[in-house]
Formats: C-alpha cells, sequence, structure tokens
C-alpha cells in the first residue's frame, strides 16, 4: 500500500473526528440564522427530519454491519451530512425528501461503502442529487425570500406543509414560491431575453440573488473560519471560485447579454457552501495540495457547464459527484515526489 | 482439449478456407430465408405504426384516403426545419391537417410534435412525439403523464386571442406545467404557429400535389 | 476443470453469474431493464442467440482451426442475432421497438463471444447446450429481478405492458402494488440502473461471503479475463 502525504501545513493536533465536525457545525450557524430570516421556519424542520433520519440510518446500518453504536454515531459526521443537506433542500420540501435524501447519503454512499473513511462519494451530495433525480418539482419550489413575499407561512403552516406535502388552504405556490434566481435567469435567456432585462426582476439583489447573497455571504464567513482553524485548508474554495470567475468573466464581457456575470454565478445557488464545505470533505476529495487546487477547479467548470447546458437548473451536486470519481485518479497524479526518489 | 491441430500450415489453409466459406454460405442461406419470411410483415408492421401514430390524433372513422401517402412539406414560420403535412380527407372533402413539426425552443433540446387541425381550423388534438425534456418536469408534456396536453383540443386562434397563447406564467391563456415554463411554453408556441401558419396558407392546403414518392420522408428524419 | 451438468448450471445461474459476477453485458442490462417485461423480452432474446451459439460453435468446433475461430464465432453470433432481430421486428413489433438498438447489439453483448470461446469451442453439444442455457437464464434472471425492482419502485406495478410481449391475453398479468404518484422517479432513470445492479452485485457477494467464508477459489476462471463492454 502506498501512504499519501500532504506537506505541511498538517493539522493541528485538536482534530478528532467530532472536534473537526463541531467545528464545522459552527461555522454553518450564521447561515442558518441568515436562511431562517430569509425563508421563514422551514429550514429548522428541514434541519430537524434530517438529522433525525440520518442518526436513525446511521444506527441502524452501524448495528447490521456490527459496529458498536459509540463512538461512531456521536462523532457529528452523520449531523453534518444531514445539516448540509437541509440547507440545500427547499425550506417547505416534504418529509419524504429528507426520508429519501438521507437514505441514499447514509445506507447508500456511506454504509454500504464501508462507513466514515471509505466513501467514494460525498454523501451529502449523493443524498441532494438522489432527490433532485427523484422529485424534480419539489426541488424546485423555493419560497420568495422576505422582502419580496406577501408574508412567509407561519410556524403551523409550515410544520403542515413539510408533514402533508400540500400547502395549507390560505396559501398558494403561485404567490408563495419564485423562481430561484438560476431557475429565472436559465428561463429568460431561453426566451432571447437580455441579461441585463432579466435581472431587473426583484428576486435579483445587488450581486446574486436576493436573500441567497447574503446565506452565500454568511457561507463564506463560516468558510473563513474553518480556514483560520486550519480544519479546511484554503486550497479548494480558492480554486472553485478562482475557476468560476476566470471562466465566467471573459464569456460575461464578450456576451453580458446572454451569460451572468461571476458574481451572479457565485452568489446564486450552492456554489459557496459547496466550495467551503462540501468539495473539502477529506474523504471524497482530493487529498494532496496540487490535487485539491485541480479537484476545486474541476467542480467549478462542471457546475458552470450544467448549469449552461444540463436538464437541472444547478449542477453542484453533480459536479462534486463526478470530482469525486476523478479524485484517486488526480491524487495519483498528483503526489509529491518523496525525497530521494525518482519518479 | 479435443481440438485438432495439425503441424502442416498448407494443407491447413485450404481447409479453413473451406469451413469459413461453407460457415459463410450456410449463415447467408440462413438471413436469406428468414428475410424472405420476415420481409413483407415488417413492411406491413412499420407502415402500421406510423399510421397509429397519426392515428393518435385523427381517429380512423374521421377519413378514408390514404393518409400516409397524402402529404407535403412545408417550413413554418417559428418552427425549425421542414413540417410534414398530412391531409386527411372523407371522399375526397378536406377534414384536417396532421402536421408533423418540431421546435428548438424546449428545455433541452428539440420537441417534436404532431398536431391535428380541423379545416375550421380548430385544434383537435396535439400529442408529443419526441422530445428530451427533464424527467418529472417537462416529460409531463406526453399523455401517458399528464392530461396536461388535451388542453388544446377545440382550441383556435380566435380562443383565446393570438396573443394569448402563451403558458399563464407569461400571462397568456394556457395552464403552465409546474417548474417547467420554458417546457410549456415552446409546446404552446409550437401549436401557435401552426395554426398561424394554416390561417395564412389554408386556400392552398388541400390544393398542393402530395409528395408520397417523392422520398419526403426519409429526408425528413435528417433534419436538425 | 470439472463440467458436469450440475457444476454447469450452479455456473450460470449464480457462481459465475454473466450479470452480477463477470458483469458481461452492462451495456443492455443497465439501458433496457426499466421494466420487469422489457428485460424479461431481452433476456429471451439474449438467452435464445446464446444457446444457439453455443451449440452451432460446438457443433462445428472439431473444424474450427485457432486462425479461424473469432472469425467464425463473429459471423455465427451476428447472423444469429440478425435473425432474432428480424423474428422480433415481424411478430413482436411494439416489443422491438421498445428494446430498440438493444436487440441488434445483443451482437456486442461479451457473454455470447465469452462463451463460445471459453466454452462451446472445448465441449461437446449437450454440455455446450446446458451452458448457453444456464448462463443466458442467469443473464435474463438479472435482467428480470433489476427490471422488475426498477419498475415496482419508480411506477409501483409489475408486468405492466406483458401484452407487448405475450399478446392481448397478458393484459391482466399487470400488477398494480402501490399507487403510481409514490412512484420513486430515480429507479426507472438511468442512475436507477446503475445503483440497482450495484446494489445487486453487493447482496450477491454478501450472500456468497457468508456461504462459503474462507473459501478464496473463484468458481470458474475461464471466462473472467474478458472485459466488460
Amino acid at each position: 500500500m502506498q501512504l499519501t502525504l500532504s506537506g505541511p501545513p498538517h493539522f493541528p493536533p485538536i482534530n478528532t473526528v467530532g472536534g473537526i465536525m463541531r467545528q464545522v457545525l459552527f461555522a454553518l450557524i450564521p447561515a442558518l440564522v441568515a436562511h431562517c430570516w430569509f425563508f421563514g421556519w422551514g429550514i429548522l424542520f428541514q434541519l430537524a427530519l434530517a438529522v433525525g433520519f440520518a442518526l436513525a440510518f446511521e444506527a441502524v446500518m452501524l448495528r447490521l454491519r456490527g459496529k458498536p453504536l459509540q463512538p461512531f454515531i456521536s462523532d457529528y459526521s452523520a449531523v453534518v451530512t444531514a445539516v448540509l443537506f437541509a440547507l440545500c433542500v427547499p425550506p417547505l420540501a416534504p418529509w419524504w425528501i429528507s426520508l429519501t435524501g438521507m437514505l441514499f447519503a447514509i445506507v447508500i454512499a456511506k454504509h454500504l461503502y464501508g462507513g466514515l473513511g471509505s466513501n467514494l462519494f460525498n454523501p451529502t451530495m449523493v443524498g441532494l442529487a438522489a432527490v433532485i433525480i427523484a422529485f424534480p418539482i419539489d426541488l424546485s419550489q423555493w419560497l420568495a425570500p422576505r422582502s419580496l413575499s406577501p408574508g412567509l407561512p407561519g410556524l403551523a403552516e409550515t410544520l403542515r406543509a413539510i408533514l402533508t406535502g400540500q400547502l395549507p388552504a390560505s396559501l398558494n405556490w403561485d404567490t408563495l414560491s419564485q423562481a430561484t434566481p438560476l431557475d429565472a435567469l436559465r428561463t429568460g435567456v431561453a426566451e432571447n431575453r437580455m441579461v441585463t432585462e432579466i435581472r431587473a426582476n426583484p428576486i435579483f439583489g445587488d450581486f446574486g440573488g436576493r436573500g441567497w447573497e447574503w446565506i452565500a455571504n454568511f457561507y463564506l464567513l463560516g468558510g473563513l473560519y474553518l480556514i483560520w482553524r486550519r480544519v479546511i485548508s484554503w486550497h479548494v474554495p480558492v480554486a472553485v471560485l478562482a475557476t468560476t470567475i476566470i471562466v465566467s468573466t471573459p464569456m460575461w464581457l464578450l456576451g453580458p447579454d446572454v451569460n451572468p456575470s461571476p458574481l451572479q454565478h457565485i452568489f446564486s445557488g450552492a456554489l459557496v457552501i459547496a466550495a467551503f464545505f462540501i468539495a473539502t470533505d477529506p474523504v471524497s476529495g482530493c487529498s494532496t495540495l496540487r490535487g485539491k487546487l485541480v479537484f476545486g477547479a474541476g467542480v467549478a467548470l462542471l457546475t458552470l457547464a450544467i448549469r449552461r447546458f444540463g436538464g437541472y437548473p444547478d449542477g453542484v451536486a453533480f459536479a462534486v459527484l463526478l470530482m469525486n470519481m476523478l479524485a484517486p485518479l488526480i491524487d495519483r497524479l498528483t503526489t509529491p515526489r518523496a525525497y530521494g526518489h525518482p519518479r | 482439449m479435443n481440438t485438432s491441430q495439425p503441424n502442416n500450415p498448407k494443407p491447413g489453409l485450404v481447409k479453413n478456407l473451406l469451413v469459413l466459406a461453407v460457415i459463410g454460405l450456410l449463415a447467408a442461406l440462413t438471413l436469406t430465408g428468414v428475410h424472405q419470411l420476415t420481409e413483407q410483415r415488417i413492411v406491413d408492421e412499420t407502415q402500421r405504426r406510423a399510421l397509429a401514430s397519426l392515428q393518435q390524433v385523427l381517429p380512423p372513422e374521421a377519413y378514408n384516403n390514404a393518409l400516409i401517402d397524402d402529404y407535403f412539406t412545408a417550413r413554418i414560420a417559428g418552427l425549425s426545419g421542414a413540417a410534414t403535412i398530412y391531409r386527411a380527407r372523407f371522399d375526397g372533402t378536406p377534414v384536417a391537417i396532421l402536421a408533423d413539426v418540431v421546435t428548438d425552443q424546449g428545455y433541452s433540446g428539440d420537441i417534436r410534435l404532431l398536431i391535428a387541425v380541423d379545416v375550421s381550423g380548430q385544434v383537435r388534438s396535439v400529442r408529443i412525439l419526441d422530445h428530451r425534456e427533464t424527467p418529472g418536469l417537462g416529460d409531463k408534456i406526453e399523455r401517458e403523464r399528464s392530461e396536461w396536453i388535451t388542453q388544446f383540443a377545440k382550441r383556435s386562434l380566435g380562443d383565446p386571442p393570438r396573443a394569448a397563447w402563451e403558458s399563464d406564467q407569461r400571462q397568456g391563456a394556457f395552464d403552465t406545467l409546474s417548474s417547467a415554463t420554458i417546457t410549456s411554453s415552446a409546446v404552446i408556441r409550437a401549436i401557435r404557429d401552426v395554426l398561424v401558419w394554416y390561417q395564412n396558407e389554408q386556400d392552398e392546403i388541400y390544393a398542393l400535389r402530395s409528395e408520397a414518392g417523392d422520398g419526403q420522408i426519409e429526408a425528413k428524419d435528417g433534419r436538425e | 476443470m470439472t463440467h458436469n451438468h450440475p457444476t454447469i448450471w450452479r455456473n450460470g445461474l449464480w457462481d459465475n453469474n454473466p450479470g452480477v459476477v463477470q458483469l458481461l453485458g452492462l451495456c443492455p442490462l443497465l439501458a433496457v431493464t426499466n421494466s420487469a417485461i422489457n428485460g424479461i423480452g431481452l433476456g429471451l432474446a439474449t438467452l435464445l442467440v446464446l444457446v444457439l451459439s453455443n451449440l452451432a460453435v460446438s457443433a462445428t468446433r472439431r473444424w474450427l482451426q485457432p486462425e479461424i475461430r473469432i472469425p467464425i464465432f463473429v459471423l455465427i453470433i451476428a447472423s444469429l442475432v440478425t435473425v432474432v432481430d428480424l423474428l422480433m421486428q415481424a411478430w413482436l413489433a411494439e416489443l422491438s421497438q421498445t428494446l430498440g438498438i438493444f436487440i441488434p447489439l445483443i451482437v456486442t453483448n461479451c457473454t455470447i463471444l465469452a462463451r463460445a470461446e471459453a466454452f462451446a469451442s472445448r465441449q461437446p453439444m449437450a454440455r455446450s447446450l446446458s451452458d448457453g442455457l444456464a448462463q443466458g437464464l442467469g443473464f435474463a434472471l438479472v435482467l428480470i429481478a433489476l427490471g422488475a425492482g426498477r419498475e415496482l419502485l419508480g411506477q409501483g406495478t409489475l408486468m405492466a405492458d406483458a401484452h407487448l410481449l405475450l399478446g392481448d391475453w397478458a393484459q391482466s398479468l399487470e400488477l398494480r402494488l402501490m399507487p403510481a404518484d409514490w412512484g420513486l422517479l430515480l429507479a426507472v432513470l438511468p442512475p436507477g440502473a446503475f445503483i440497482g445492479l450495484g446494489l445487486l452485485v453487493a447482496l450477491h457477494q454478501r450472500i456468497q461471503r457468508s456461504q462459503q467464508p474462507m473459501n478464496e477459489n473463484p468458481a470458474d476462471g475461464s471466462s473472467q479475463a474478458i472485459d466488460a463492454t
């Protein structure tokens, strides 16, 4: 067996799995609060459902595999998977979205591949991709952010919508929901409207989607905290964001009428959360430093391509999964030469 | 193993060629036989399927001409490529046209539709022949998956007025499939374009010479 | 290597199953298995070609020199596939339309060439017949299991459209086990095929290991060198 070592800086010694996962959860709190402010109570229920299902599946799978529940169940890894998943689904998505997502994430992507550390694919993204394909309508029904909505649904209405999959009679989707900025852009460009014209729609904010851009800012903040705490290295996020800017800027300058600006790309959809919290997954991502740069660049390129050409509006989940498959190869090609050894 | 392995290559060569020839001949004979046996049935089946696909939008009792052979090709503004127009007649009286058209305004690629328009300019029925829309969203335009496509029956350019031939997400008169505005709109506009074309050309449509035998059916498959 | 009939059957159906152990013919296996009836249709067509090609190869094996062996196999298999394709177009037109290109593509299914090369060209006709039936059934069973599972999860039915294969009386075979709205769309789409096959392979290995924990010896090494399509 060949061991692959990254050069310094190495992780500081505080890092147990539980410790890292707790740091990641701390880093997500600001974005969570922002999400709650812009899109209402839904996220809290999504969080509770996803964490509940994740822990239940984790316990069942540990039992089936003949592993002890402790320490695995309390290492927070399933919780992080669940929280990231909940942040990516629409706030009023019915409960079976979480159930299906966690089934694919925890049972199939994590435990059938051998548990934490052996998973080829990022569990959150497997869960997300599964529900995007299985329930495309539910996954595209986002609420309009606070300042545009006639009133976000209340606590009881939110709960009923999530439990029954149907909106209470007092509400209806046409007034509540709004195409996500990415959807609106794609639809607009398809009917030959100019980007500037499309962006006059109030769902667009200063540089991304209204509400979305603030949540993305808080992901950024959380991500920077993780880099500062050395939980993640800067390579992947920088590669993702830099590649997005480098690729989309010339296209935007050449055809500002049909191509969204780089900021638009970064601040809508799931690109920022993916850059800091998902593509940095040490298990399914790359481990060499150069590999991490390649990995991040690949995620960004594929995301842009899928947003432009694919059948689903946001391609982050698919991009990460495709790069997960390439990660072992990238690692192999970018392994640093050991001192004194020929190539 | 019991495969014989002679050491001398020369007789082996002749023998090999002989074996190849004999087996090749046997294969050719078998294939010829099966081809003879099935040829007529396959032609019939192909015809039947082509007719069955047309009969999705026009019941067989509505016409009595050779529908499949009574067609011409036309370019319709707003639609891509050449459209094939079949003409249904009953005892020589025009009944309806069946337009086999392609729109390139779908969410992911072309959508091919079959639209039946009455002599009066009213839509009789519409079906989707081919598409690549997102499963679970845009593919609800198929009759097998939802009722959506049936809302166009008996509508015409005056009902609703031409400007309202749009999806209701875009201030038009027709239902939109949820989360599939582009797809819905592409289909609605394709129908509208055919109706507009029909209105402009209706005096000549039933008088044009049929192109059957010109090989236009093959040409149609090759378009974008 | 012993090649008695029980071993041949055990190999084809389980130990060395073409679908879940040798992973041969994956392209059609994944592409058409969105319903049980499609699985049965392609499974039977493949079975027929496999049995006939095994018989033909075994019958002519004493005249086949190594230099012309492969061309002859290809000739035999291609002719048989064409025959099956024509027959299906004529008498099972609807099913043939549904399965589309995957009937002619049986010719590229490695299982068939693999069995011709590894088994039928070295064994008498009775055993080759047995082997063709066993391997073909093994492949068909995987197709059917995957097709039925995906159909059930995706549409809530079993044996829908059975009349395409069996004639009009078979319309009553359709079994609805849950409302169509509950279907998991993922199951009938291409990703469902990959995930489903992965789960079947995992299940097979799990059972295999629990049965013979220490047996490292693969059941039949003869055809494992040929790669999947």
